[in-house]
């Protein structure tokens, strides 16, 4: 598997870029944001591992003991991470490897079309 | 034939759609400006104070014209719409506040826009306007399930256009007399109204700088495939669009304050409003204004309910768009159901729809600088803007609409206590 772009792999500043940056797939479908980076002191210093996404990672951007909370809540039920090796452009928006349905990140878009939408008359037409 | 002839000949031939393009827009721009709110704010204007708060609707107006301006540039340039612009440039918290202020305020403001609809029904049909809420709300929720984005954004504008025979009706009714003239330079406020006057002046802020046109406008932009080359279509739609449509707004102050103020009428509903349109034309300007409540208000509907609909997928990366078939966008149209379901329950339990239209956009003006502040710094990234950067006027004049944004905000809530909410 080829490496992720040289930005993607670490460095405070880097890190701070792709917060909140769109994940958009090969197959050109917007899958969801990243609310929070995991990263791993190592050799070569600081390095990003995980970029996640989820109604705990965002709590804890608001404030750390909302993380708690919302764990406590939601069990990381909904708590999604991609590994930094799935990166292949990096910008406001980041570009990943594999097609949408290759991600949990977006999962509920799939089950809200599949289980709710496709129900209602006009749902799969053309407007 | 050459390359450069071939070039030429395609050039001329897409000179009419452009042009029709132009025309498009700022017809739109004109029909889409007047709504529930607009109307309300400007008819108790002219009601309870002459001519004496046109000058907020023309600063209200200069205001949006630049605003607008600017989001049309970020997303021709970028490609990007100004809700995600606000979450990547300024992080996921502080996302949450214009997002929060758009939500209770704009949910408020489709309901509004919901009864606007339905008393333009009831005004023609003679039924109850309570009775027809339900039905118009579930009509406007299928008309945005099934109708394509041009649909959505031109149907209404262009029947809107009618608006303009507000302007003939002042014309026919000979304009405003000459006794009315001095209350445009030297307002006619008694002792004790000087709580409502400011509170109407906050609340035509509040219906002509709707944030929701900041991200309704962006997202129609990138929905429509805006490039750079669409700039100058964006300054022409914002501009004499927005105008011509500001133009209406002070036709409504004219001419309630021509026939509704002499009799003491105080534009307390929309019906009220449209009394002089009647006076102008006859049965005719009833059925005029009725079609004008409608179109403006429904135009709105959509334009509240997808912006805020907008707003929220774009700050969570989620699929978005009228052009894309419901399944393609799940999340994002839940939540245009959900605002539709969540507004029609307000409006059946709220009061009156004009109230309604002015308290709404009284909050609309005191978050105007949460949505609003974020434009000052975009404008000026590189990142989005490359060349396109604001310049040194368009960023002083922002700074100025700041400012007075923030003052909006700041007089707006002791305003509604003291005046008791326009009532």
């Amino acid at each position: 598997m080829p490496a992720p772009p040289k930005d993607a792999q670490g460095g405070p500043q880097a890190m701070r870029d792709m917060m909140d940056s769109l994940l958009m797939t090969r197959d050109d479908i917007r899958i969801g944001r990243v609310a929070d980076i995991e990263a791993v002191w190592d050799a070569d210093g600081l390095r990003l591992t995980h970029l996640l996404c989820g109604p705990q990672a965002l709590a804890g951007r608001l404030h750390p003991q909302l993380r708690h909370l919302a764990r406590w809540l939601l069990r990381d039920r909904f708590e999604r991470r991609i590994s930094v090796e799935e990166i292949v452009a990096i910008g406001p928006t980041l570009r990943l490897r594999g097609v949408a349905t290759d991600y949990k990140v977006g999962a509920s878009e799939r089950w809200l079309a599949e289980r709710v939408i496709r129900h209602i008359p006009g749902a799969a037409s053309e407007r | 034939m050459s390359d450069k002839k071939e070039k030429g000949k395609e050039k001329s031939a897409k000179q009419p759609a452009k042009w029709l393009n132009i025309l498009l827009g700022v017809v739109t721009a004109t029909g889409g400006f007047l709504d529930a709110g607009t109307i309300s704010t400007s008819g108790a204007a002219g009601a309870l104070f002459g001519l004496g708060l046109i000058w907020a609707i023309v600063l209200a107006t200069l205001a949006a014209i630049l605003l607008v301006e600017m989001s049309g540039r970020l997303a021709a340039v970028s490609g990007r719409p100004y809700g995600g612009v606000i979450r990547e440039r300024f992080g996921f918290s502080f996302y949450l506040l214009p997002l929060a202020s758009e939500l209770i305020a704009e949910t408020l403001l489709l309901a509004a826009e919901i009864g606007g609809v339905a008393i333009a029904i009831s005004l023609i049909t003679g039924l109850s306007w309570r009775l027809l809420f339900p039905f118009v709300a579930l009509g406007i929720w299928i008309l945005l399930w099934r109708s394509s984005f041009s649909v959505i954004e031109n149907g209404p504008a262009i029947i809107g256009i009618i608006a303009l025979a507000t302007i003939a009706a002042v014309v026919a009714l000979g304009g405003p007399p000459p006794s009315l003239l001095p209350t445009l330079w030297h307002p006619d406020v008694q002792q004790g109204e000087w709580a409502e006057y400011l509170y109407l002046a906050a609340a035509i802020m509040g219906s002509t700088i709707s944030p929701y046109l900041l991200y309704f406008y962006s997202s129609g932009a990138v929905e429509e495939g805006w490039s750079r080359d669409d700039l100058g279509l964006n300054r022409l739609t914002a501009g004499l669009g927005m105008g011509f449509g500001s133009l209406c707004s002070i036709a409504v102050v004219v001419l309630a304050a021509v026939v509704l103020r002499p009799h003491g009428i105080q534009a307390n509903t929309l019906g009220e409003i449209g009394l002089p349109m009647g006076q102008a034309f006859g049965p005719v300007g009833g059925i005029l204004f009725a079609v004008i409540l409608f179109a403006t208000c429904l135009g709105a509907a959509f334009e509240v309910s997808l912006s805020l609909s907008y707003n929220i997928a774009q700050g969570f990366g989620w699929e978005w768009g009228e052009g894309k078939r419901p399944v393609e966008a799940a999340r994002f149209n839940v939540v245009l159901t959900a605002l539709v379901i969540v507004a029609a329950l307000i409006g059946l339990f709220a009061g009156d729809p004009l109230r309604l239209a002015v308290f709404a956009s009284t909050l609309l003006a005191l978050f105007l600088p949460f949505s609003l502040s974020p434009l000052l710094i975009i404008m000026n990234d590189r990142e989005y803007l490359g060349e396109h950067t604001n310049g040194r006027f368009a960023n002083i004049a922002t700074i100025a609409v700041l400012a007075m944004a923030f003052l909006v905000a700041v007089v707006s809530i002791p305003l509604l206590i003291l005046s008791g909410g326009g009532g």
